[in-house]
């Protein structure tokens, strides 16, 4: 539980009906993290959505088939959202999060905030846009990373 | 305008009913494009989301040194969508889409069905919802296509 008035700092979260904000300040949870800890890795399941209070996460991609790698491939920082995979079957994690210094969240369990927005079409609307918007530039740069790795064709020999 | 019967049946508007699917048809426009034809170009203002009917559209986005030039990232045929972000910020396209065939399809203008949320609020959540889902499907074969390569660091 969370004091309401953190929710609607979030711009996602601003200007919603006061019970919305209220049921989602009793799910949500603080979290901390040290610098260098990982929120969560590519490939988990997707349980929580996080609201960033302080601190930068670094949203990182495998770039090799074992996960070995990785590379940052956007920097979130405070008032903003991550964690949006938690919207949207299958529910799995399409980036790592990263803690590049300490860091504070606000921790959403995602099962009781996609049941909010069943009954919340504004927030569902909302929140829905976002998360596209994010996937939608995701997709871009797994697409740019993509074409950067495939050969290129040497011309035939005689 | 379109007949509701064009899109009952397809499985992106599985889960819509009559009156819903009947709300999409009076916004949709039937629109027919030749083979080699430009819909739309990456970075172009995203007017329009588009249903394809029938024929092959080639995605494609820019690359090389000040996008010098356009490689293929897939290829979509009946049933698909594409140019969500005519309905997702900054409405803006992120590909460009030509067609590789004599093509059919129903466009929806990005206002129109940003519009129906005044009207039926459930109905636009429900597509934003779907759209969002195609978005993700595409991601994860992208990174699926990138595995299959053995894509290294």
């Amino acid at each position: 539980m969370i004091a309401p008035e953190i929710i609607e700092s979030f711009s996602s979260f601003a200007n919603l009906e006061e019970s919305e904000i209220k049921a989602l300040a009793t799910l949500a949870e603080e979290e901390r993290y040290k610098a260098g800890e990982f929120i969560f890795y590519e490939g988990d399941p997707a349980t929580k959505m996080y609201l960033l209070l302080e601190g930068q996460v670094e949203m990182m991609m495998n770039t090799d088939a074992e996960g070995t790698r990785r590379e940052v491939v956007m920097t979130v920082g405070p008032g903003e959202v991550f964690g949006w995979s938690s919207l949207v079957e299958p529910y799995q994690l399409t980036a790592s999060a990263h803690c590049a210094t300490p860091v504070r969240v606000v921790a959403i369990p995602a099962p009781g905030l996609r049941a909010l927005m069943t009954v919340s079409c504004t927030l569902g609307f909302r929140l829905m846009q976002k998360a596209c918007q994010v996937a939608s530039a995701r997709l871009r740069a797994t697409r740019v990373q993509l074409l950067s790795t495939i050969p290129k064709r040497e011309p035939l020999a005689d | 305008m379109i007949r509701l019967e064009t899109l009952a049946g397809f499985s992106f508007f599985a889960g819509l009913d009559e009156a819903e699917l009947k709300s999409l048809s009076i916004i949709a426009n039937r629109v027919s494009f030749r083979r080699g034809d430009v819909i739309f170009r990456e970075d172009d203002p995203a007017v329009a989301l588009y249903f394809i009917l029938d024929g092959w559209v080639d995605i494609m986005i820019n690359v090389g040194a000040r996008g010098s030039h356009r490689e293929l990232v897939t290829t979509l045929t009946s049933g698909e969508i594409f140019g969500w972000s005519a309905v997702v910020e900054p409405y803006v396209y992120t590909a460009s889409a030509i067609c590789a065939s004599p093509v059919e399809a129903v466009s929806f203008k990005g206002v129109d069905l940003l519009a129906l949320f005044e009207i039926d609020p459930r109905l636009c959540c429900a597509v934003v919802k779907k759209v969002c889902q195609v978005i993700a499907r595409r991601l994860r074969a992208t990174r699926l296509q990138m595995v299959s390569l053995g894509v290294t660091g």
